[in-house]
């Protein structure tokens, strides 16, 4: 019984800390499309064009 | 001797005068950011600098052509328009460089028509833009081409856009929304985020070029444009 507690204390810890990890990743490349984002806005003053660059690298970096 | 020189010098412009088709391609890079960033360096991210570095680099391998048939042209991603299935440097080259998808443009109704890659028409007149034009000549391959300036203003600064046109060309067509604008052919530009030098001037009178606008398409004001734009980007902001 001992055993099979232990088995799930560990499985969660692991489960909360992967969350954790991904939730951090997520926010890290949000951040990061936003910057570009922003940046192609300063320099075009284009919002479609800032929407695209914003996905277009939410996308690498999630698949990173 | 006289009469011999002259010869010389209107046989070729008869020639061109005579031309109403062509094809231009474009080979672009995107030095002028890349330098920028350069200096700014020091105060963002690792990750952004790399990742424009990266875009500036992938903007080399764009092409874009140009095709003119009498008073008709359109202006387009030598490649396929989409976007998300190839290089995402690549993909966001395109994207900051304001190409947006297929231009068209009819200097005879004054009209300029934009398909862009997400499938919207923007449809408005030839912009008349301030241009500013100067003596200043160079030599693009054989034509002679004069400089021209006009300054935009863009969130980030005002930017100064140079483009090269060659008045030995009767239309006045160019890459993107700037045909049209200037008395001849555009053969150099330096607009916003990017430059293009055309590498291949192709007006072969037996070249097959036809330029069809497009039909049944509902389109949206470049005004209208602007506005859906601006609430995406405030969208994003907001987020």
């Amino acid at each position: 019984m001992k055993h099979l507690l232990g088995i799930c204390m560990v499985s969660l810890f692991y489960t909360a800390n992967v969350s954790a990890e991904t939730l951090e990743l997520l926010a890290t490349c949000e951040d990061r499309a936003w910057a570009v984002a922003e940046y192609v806005y300063d320099q075009t003053g284009d919002g479609f064009e800032a929407g695209a660059a914003y996905e277009a690298v939410l996308a690498k970096c999630q698949a990173e | 001797m006289k009469s011999q020189l002259l010869l010389m010098i209107l046989i070729p412009m008869v020639s061109f005068s005579q031309i109403n088709k062509g094809k231009i391609t474009y080979h672009v890079e995107m030095e002028k950011l890349q330098n920028e960033i350069d200096k700014e360096k020091s105060t963002m991210s690792d990750y952004k600098y790399q990742f424009l570095s990266k875009t500036f680099e992938a903007s080399k391998s764009l092409k874009f052509t140009l095709l003119f048939e009498k008073n008709l042209s359109i202006y387009q991603n030598v490649e396929s328009l989409s976007i998300g299935d190839s290089d995402t440097y690549k993909d966001l080259a395109l994207i900051m460089s304001q190409n947006k998808g297929s231009y068209y443009t009819n200097l005879e109704s004054n009209e300029q028509l934009i398909e862009t890659r997400d499938g919207i028409f923007i449809e408005s007149e030839i912009q008349k833009s301030n241009w500013k034009f100067t003596n200043e000549t160079k030599k693009i391959g054989k034509f002679t081409c004069y400089k021209a300036t006009l300054v935009k203003t863009v969130p980030a600064r005002d930017v100064t856009i140079i483009a090269w046109y060659s008045p030995d060309f009767p239309m006045s067509f160019g890459p993107k929304e700037w045909s049209g604008q200037l008395p001849g052919l555009i053969l150099e530009l330096h607009d916003l985020t990017m430059s293009y030098y055309a590498s291949e001037i192709d007006l072969k009178s037996d070249i097959k070029i036809k330029v069809k606008w497009p039909e049944n398409f509902s389109s949206i004001s470049s005004d209208e444009y602007k506005r859906k734009g601006e609430k995406i980007f405030k969208s994003l902001k907001n987020n």
